[in-house]
């Protein structure tokens, strides 16, 4: 069950980490912005190539080493799960220096060929985005929060009934592993959680609002609706996810409080279930909608190119993958090299959004 | 409606805004009580600190084509825009009077001015460079 879980997303990473060059928008290669006029250049054509390759194979060698070790040894469960873990580091570390490598070689080309020079860069802006922009009401992000703190509420009303010893972990089984003791706080915990999570999950679809739009001065009207997509299907995503975390966070709280209700069928079916739902809904997302909303197609008549480009933004791109730019008061950022969003860390807003939830979870599980 | 703004022009960053949102009115694009971007949105959008696009709304404000209003935002005059008086007329003169210098300096003809003035208000208009 173990092996089978983890050599799903082991194969699932390495997969998406190999075609990560095929997802991304053409004018961004391994970090570095290519101006149209140069996203067919051979050299880094060459490279993309090179870098799908070299990741599917290291990746799948990994995935067959540890498919062998792991049915014939016969490792202990511990052993086994920090194998497991580890071996998806590797390929992970493995193609980000990889990849990083790649970024050098194409930053490299980019400036002995002088690709920038005699352009004109150019930023274009719609100024009424924010009206064309669709996303998910914050209320709907709001509703499974209140039914959060009803459980909690609901939970004090209980408190007197439940088991002295509260289960904060779930085996594979499905039984519970490890316990806490009974106090007003460790009762709640896990709703505590669920609610910081719901949290970034509604602060996630309302930084669609506050993250900057750049738009491909070639062609405007494409990439106006590639990113008046990308942020509507990031909006879906986010609420897919509340809901799923909702449903499933919120039953395993539940059963601790009604032990009637509780299953151990449905305790490993119901975190399986949504993982796999979980990935599937990030798979269809980024073969679907892209990197920007690349593969959203949009007909438009593009007319000869007078030497616009987008204005070149390496130098805010750190390794082309950490954004800091401390004028853009973006908080949230389209990622360069992935699917998604990352932080614009020269924002100290952004720290806040980073590393509160993080201290809210670890603090409420340090504390149990 | 789209405005452009050159990274490496003579012209600052705030004017060019300011141009951009008179002609998209000249044209139409942007119609009396249309709203405008946030100062953040605004500013994210161009990757540029909030005090450029403060500057350019500041100086549109000034000349009363759009309004400034706490939480609302910003819009574009909601009254209609009257003809320039006398005084807006002479502004628009002393500032005309030494570009109009430096062509005759250089040896164009009223006709030639006049031609480049028809040109430019029709490019204005049709949203052309």
């Amino acid at each position: 069950m173990i092996i089978a879980l983890f050599g799903f997303i082991l194969l699932f990473i390495t997969v998406l980490q190999a075609f990560m060059p095929k997802f991304l928008k053409p004018t961004e290669a391994f970090g570095v912005y290519i101006p149209d006029g140069y996203v067919k250049d051979p050299v880094v054509m060459k490279l993309k190539n090179k870098y799908t390759t070299f990741v599917l194979t290291f990746g799948i060698i990994i995935f067959v080493g540890y498919l062998w070790l792991a049915l014939t040894q016969n490792p202990t469960e511990e052993t086994l799960i920090l194998m497991s873990v580890s071996v998806q580091f590797t390929t992970l570390f493995v193609s980000i220096v990889y990849y990083f490598m790649m970024h050098l070689r194409v930053k490299k080309r980019k400036e002995t060929q002088k690709w920038l020079s005699g352009k004109s860069e150019v930023r274009v802006v719609d100024v009424k985005f924010q009206d064309k922009l669709k996303l998910i009401p914050r209320v709907i992000f709001i509703i499974p929060m209140i039914v959060t703190v009803g459980l909690i509420i609901y939970t004090f009303m209980k408190y007197d009934q439940m088991p002295e010893m509260i289960p904060t972990h779930w085996g594979p089984t499905g039984e519970a592993d490890a316990f806490s003791e009974k106090t007003y706080f460790s009762v709640i915990a896990l709703p505590l959680i669920l609610l910081v999570m719901q949290g970034m999950f509604l602060f996630m679809s309302e930084g669609m609002k506050f993250s900057g739009v750049r738009l491909n001065p070639t062609n405007k009207k494409t990439s106006l609706a590639q990113q008046l997509a990308v942020r509507k299907y990031t909006s879906l995503l986010a609420l897919f996810i509340t809901i799923g975390i909702t449903l499933m966070l919120g039953y395993f709280h539940l059963q601790t409080i009604h032990p009637e209700i509780s299953s151990s069928i449905i305790m490993w079916a119901l975190p399986l279930t949504f993982l796999i739902l979980t990935f599937t809904v990030v798979g269809i997302y980024a073969i679907k909608v892209g990197q920007s909303g690349s593969r959203i197609k949009v007909e438009e008549n593009n007319l000869p190119i007078d030497n616009k480009i987008a204005v070149d933004e390496d130098e805010y791109w750190t390794g082309g993958m950490f954004y800091m730019n401390k004028n853009d008061p973006s908080i949230m950022v389209e990622k360069r090299f992935g699917v998604g969003w990352t932080l614009n860390f020269a924002n100290p807003i952004s720290w806040i959004v980073l590393l509160v939830p993080l201290l809210l979870i670890f603090g409420i599980v340090f504390l149990l | 409606m789209f405005i452009e703004i050159k990274a490496n022009s003579d012209v600052p960053i705030y004017l060019q805004l300011a141009h951009q949102i008179m002609e998209g009115m000249v044209r139409g694009e942007l119609k009396s009580g249309d709203s405008l971007p946030s100062v953040r949105a605004f500013a994210s959008d161009l990757g540029m600190n909030m005090h450029t696009v403060n500057k350019a709304y500041h100086y549109l404000e000034e000349k009363d084509f759009i309004q400034i209003v706490a939480k609302s935002g910003v819009v574009i005059q909601p009254n209609s825009i009257p003809k320039a008086t006398m005084e807006e007329r002479r502004k628009i003169e002393a500032q005309l009077r030494p570009l109009i210098t430096e062509g005759l300096v250089l040896k164009l003809s009223e006709e030639e001015l006049v031609v480049m003035v028809r040109k430019l208000v029709q490019n204005i208009e049709e949203g052309k460079e």
